[in-house]
């Protein structure tokens, strides 16, 4: 099989970079893992927020998917900082996971030049000829000019709940190899970075009336440009505000040697702006109130997100402490939270264009960058998918300055840093904070769209 | 002073090769390791230990140059964050240039430009602008005042209030950011008190920032003690006294007028100019007049401002001085020649003054002093009873009320040193130019909404800031904020 661009891994980024190229009228396949959706959500079930709802409308004035996809599963949206100045205004929708991902899917089959195989991947090298032979672990050989990384956290992922430990991405899942076996002659960075998850919640074991609720809003625009503005695509839902306590901080607090991430077992480095609840337990030994959101993940199943414990403590533990909190007094989980460490490629090793300096033709998107979010996977994603395709086709490569757009903030930043600790974009990265708004984005893009050869009835007005 | 950076290692007499001394310091740096020196040692280099003195002998091409003293800083921790080796060698002129030329001549180093050591300090961001200021006052002190200035700027106290100044805007700044990007995690009331709290507090550390500015600086640098008074009210003879034990031995500063009889006292470490002025009175002569009025100007001027009045003319006391001239020390001469209690009346026409001495050279007199002894009251002239003076007698000589004088003077002076004047012109310039700055923020954050514009108006302020320290970036206001406030969700 020969493809013209190849993308390892079925995520975010990985669905944008392929859709991207395939626009470009290019022959693409999608290498993902077996028994998992195309852009599943295995997080927060939402998209947009404090400077990626920026990034998200980025995406989507580049005839990215990810706007169109956050609309159609969209069972909550919220406008953020509204009182506070166009500039740091974002969107945010809480997102139905499981028609996010039906969509994506939908988008793929319907795309003529993208072919999905569901294998893992052994081995990627170049041949005499400089197109890369990729190996799966089923003996499939695929020959492509241009290869996108977009693995997340599978290369060498390790799973911990507690004392127990297991090799896979996430819960469920296979693992990947480490990125010096896939990848020959690709840096990595020195440091694995980990990142966590918080337990599943049945939905008939919560008691919603002792939570704030928070209603969907109904003037909130919608992402995509083609949409209806105010069109809601499915049934609209309310998310639940509760709140941690002394008791339940207490508990953590008491199991602290039995945390992987205090009591060594985790090596990798998890982000500050993110962190689990034992972070916020050990580190804040004043604070004692935490937010949680209560957050359906889907209209179809019946499990909820509680955003703001997550949590690699035993799964004993995990359930003490979460019947603590007002409202999961009687919760039983579903799925166990869990922390999980993977390899990063160094960033600094690749070009402005997401294309590995070490190895050319090879592009790394997402996760793997190190950064965390779906919005800024995706972003990156779309830069490295376009890259591929325009590069393949002679053309010049396209990039986003940093004075315009989040999505150039970001790719700036990674490949002019190394990373310490996962990435996550904030409107204060961004040095033009009061020009790279939500509501100018078309005007933003537009010479972009214009080198890309881009067209919609939007352009009549900027033209 | 700018230099076009280049790494090559560099070589400099760090004591100065004007004359002949013990002990020559010369200081090598930027070499990439110890091996690179190996050249111009017999024993092994590599094996130098940092931090230690080691005797050894100084070589090259088998000639022994001299037997020196070699201490080994591995950089980044040493002053200027290069790895420098100072060399103590025999302090002989000729000696000290044979060895700098034989670095020079080897070709392995370049003689530094001035200040280039420091120039690597401030690149390698081991010193920040401010501090390479304070060096440079400390360096060309020319007095103790000076000395002290430069060490406060460099680390001491001064510094800290700097590094202060700028963790308060750091938290100004963080707290926008977690209004706007972290709003959720901290919560609303909790990120609007924050931002509150921390523009209240940086707006204290830049007042008191400013008054240290705006302490005259002449009064540091050339402080001036005067005297005036009528015509024989005794100014001259409370002159010869101060004089007496204090006389500095100062050559006159170059370029300074003698409009009037002046000399220069020492008290601590620190140079008065001792002014005796013309005698004040209302003339018709013109020459006279434009004396008094130069006296008056340099009065209003001086740090130390006396006021000497005959108590028995105190009657026909009729010069009038503006209404803010406050003297320091009122002396009021020959009370013991005053027969009959004062009317207070005529007191509270006189200027302010902080202190009032009244000397009397009858020991029994109502004022209980000696010859030109002095008993000391403190507090604003101002309507007062004669029965209330008090206070120690001693024994009677010439000097004390001297003696008393020069312990006001330097008490004014330590109160004035302890409110850390700045005297870099610069910083008092910028530092002025903040507090403007954050007038216009402060009044921006009560009337606007718009967090996004809040921020911008406060790089304006951060700018301001950085000129006066370093540079403020987008990741050390991550930083802050992570390390000091619980973010996620």
């Amino acid at each position: 099989m020969k493809y013209d661009v190849t993308i390892i891994g079925g995520g975010h980024a990985g669905l944008e970079a392929a859709y991207a190229s395939a626009s470009l009228g290019l022959n693409v396949l999608i290498l993902t893992m077996p028994g998992i959706g195309i852009a599943s959500a295995p997080c927060n079930p939402a998209v947009g927020g404090v400077g990626k709802g920026q990034v998200v409308r980025e995406i989507d004035a580049l005839g990215g998917v990810m706007g169109r996809l956050a609309d159609r599963s969209a069972i909550q949206y919220r406008i953020l900082n509204e009182s506070k100045g166009y500039a740091v205004q974002s969107t945010r929708v809480q997102i139905d996971k499981e028609i996010y991902s039906r969509e994506a899917e939908l988008l793929v089959s319907e795309a003529e030049n993208i072919t999905v195989v569901r294998e893992p991947v052994d081995s990627v090298v170049k041949n005499e000829v400089g197109e890369f032979v990729i190996t799966t672990s089923l003996g499939t050989i695929i020959i492509s000019s241009k290869v996108v990384v977009t693995t997340g956290t599978f290369l060498n992922g390790r799973m911990h709940t507690g004392e127990e430990q297991s090799e896979g991405g996430r819960v469920g899942c296979l693992k990947s190899n480490s990125l010096n076996d896939v990848f020959l002659g690709v840096t990595a960075l020195a440091k694995r970075f980990k990142t966590g998850t918080p337990a599943r919640i049945k939905r008939d074991t919560i008691d919603f009336s002792k939570m704030e609720e928070q209603e969907s809003d109904n003037r909130t625009p919608n992402f995509h440009f083609g949409h209806d503005i105010y069109l809601r695509h499915v049934e609209q839902v309310s998310c639940h505000l509760t709140k941690t306590n002394e008791k339940t901080l207490s508990i953590i607090r008491a199991n602290k040697e039995r945390s992987p991430i205090f009591n060594g077992q985790i090596q990798g480095v998890g982000p500050r702006y993110c962190p689990s609840i034992e972070d916020k337990a050990y580190r804040y030994v004043d604070k004692d109130v935490h937010h949680v959101f209560v957050e359906p993940e889907s209209l179809e199943l019946d499990t909820f997100y509680p955003n703001g414990v997550s949590t690699s403590l035993p799964k004993e533990i995990q359930l003490e402490f979460l019947r603590t909190i007002e409202g999961l007094e009687e919760c039983e989980i579903a799925i166990y939270g869990y922390a999980v460490e993977y390899d990063v490629v160094d960033t600094t090793k690749l070009d402005i264009t997401l294309q590995s300096n070490e190895v050319p033709g090879l592009y790394f998107a997402g996760q793997v960058n190190g950064t965390s979010g779906y919005e800024e996977a995706a972003g990156q994603g779309l830069i490295a998918g376009i890259n591929a395709g325009l590069a393949q086709l002679g053309r010049l490569p396209l990039i986003l300055d940093r004075e315009v757009s989040y999505i150039g903030v970001m790719v700036e930043d990674l490949v002019s840093n190394k990373r310490d600790e996962p990435y996550r974009l904030f409107t204060a990265r961004s040095e033009n904070r009061l020009y790279v708004r939500e509501d100018n984005v078309y005007l933003r893009m537009y010479q972009f769209r214009k080198q890309l050869g881009l067209y919609n009835s939007l352009d009549r007005y900027l033209d | 002073m700018l230099f076009d950076f280049d790494d090559k290692p560099i070589v400099a007499c760090s004591s100065g090769v004007l004359e002949n001394t013990a002990i020559g310091l010369i200081r090598l740096s930027g070499f990439s390791d110890l091996d690179y020196l190996s050249n111009f040692f017999k024993f092994d280099i590599t094996k130098l230990k940092p931090n230690a003195a080691k005797f050894c002998q100084l070589v090259y091409e088998d000639q022994v140059l001299d037997e020196v003293v070699i201490t080994f800083f591995k950089g980044p921790n040493s002053y200027n964050g290069e790895n420098i080796l100072e060399i103590s060698a025999h302090g002989n002129v000729f000696n000290i240039k044979r060895i700098i030329s034989t670095f020079v001549g080897s070709g392995l180093f370049r003689m530094a430009k001035n200040g280039e050591f420091t120039y690597r300090a401030l690149l390698n961001k081991k010193l920040t602008l401010s501090q390479v200021e304070g060096l440079d006052v400390l360096l060309n002190a020319s007095s103790g005042l000076m000395l002290e200035q430069g060490f406060q700027l460099l680390n001491g106290d001064l510094f800290k209030r700097y590094q202060k100044l700028y963790q308060s805007f750091l938290k100004l700044k963080s707290s926008i950011e977690i209004n706007i990007d972290f709003a959720e995690d901290v919560g609303e009331e909790q990120s609007v008190k924050l931002l509150k709290e921390a523009c209240t507090s940086l707006g204290k550390d830049i007042a008191l920032l400013k008054r240290s500015a705006n302490i005259s600086k002449k009064a540091f640098m050339s402080p001036d003690v005067i005297l005036v008074g009528e015509p024989n009210a005794g100014k001259s003879s409370l002159f010869n006294n101060l004089l007496e034990d204090n006389r500095a031995i100062v050559s006159e500063i170059a370029g300074t007028t003698r409009d009037f009889i002046t000399e220069y006292i020492e008290i601590d470490n620190n140079s008065y100019k001792l002014i005796d002025t013309a005698g004040l009175r209302i003339t018709e002569d013109s020459i006279e007049e434009e004396g008094i009025r130069r006296a008056i100007s340099i009065l209003n001027n001086s740090f130390y401002k006396i006021l000497i009045i005959d108590i028995t003319k105190i009657l026909d006391f009729n010069f009038s001085f503006s209404s803010d001239v406050e003297f320091d020390a009122l002396v009021f001469n020959h009370c013991d020649k005053l027969e009959v209690s004062m009317n207070t009346d005529v007191l509270s026409s006189l200027p302010n003054s902080k202190t009032v001495f009244f000397l009397s050279v009858k020991e029994n007199s109502i004022y209980h002093t000696g010859p030109m002894g002095a008993v000391l009251q403190s507090g604003s002239i101002g309507p007062f009873l004669n029965n209330d003076v008090s206070g120690s007698i001693g024994p009677a000589g010439l000097g004390s009320i001297g003696a008393l004088l020069i312990n006001e003077i330097r008490d004014k002076f330590e109160v004035l040193k302890s409110s850390d004047p700045v005297i870099v012109d610069r910083h008092r310039q910028v530092i002025n130019e903040i507090s403007d700055s954050y007038d216009i923020f402060s009044s921006n954050i009560n009337t606007l909404t718009d967090m996004a514009i809040i921020s911008a108006e406060s790089h304006i302020l951060g700018n301001k800031i950085s000129e006066l320290i370093g540079i403020v970036s987008p990741d050390d206001i991550l930083s802050n904020i992570f390390s000091n406030f619980c973010i996620g969700k």
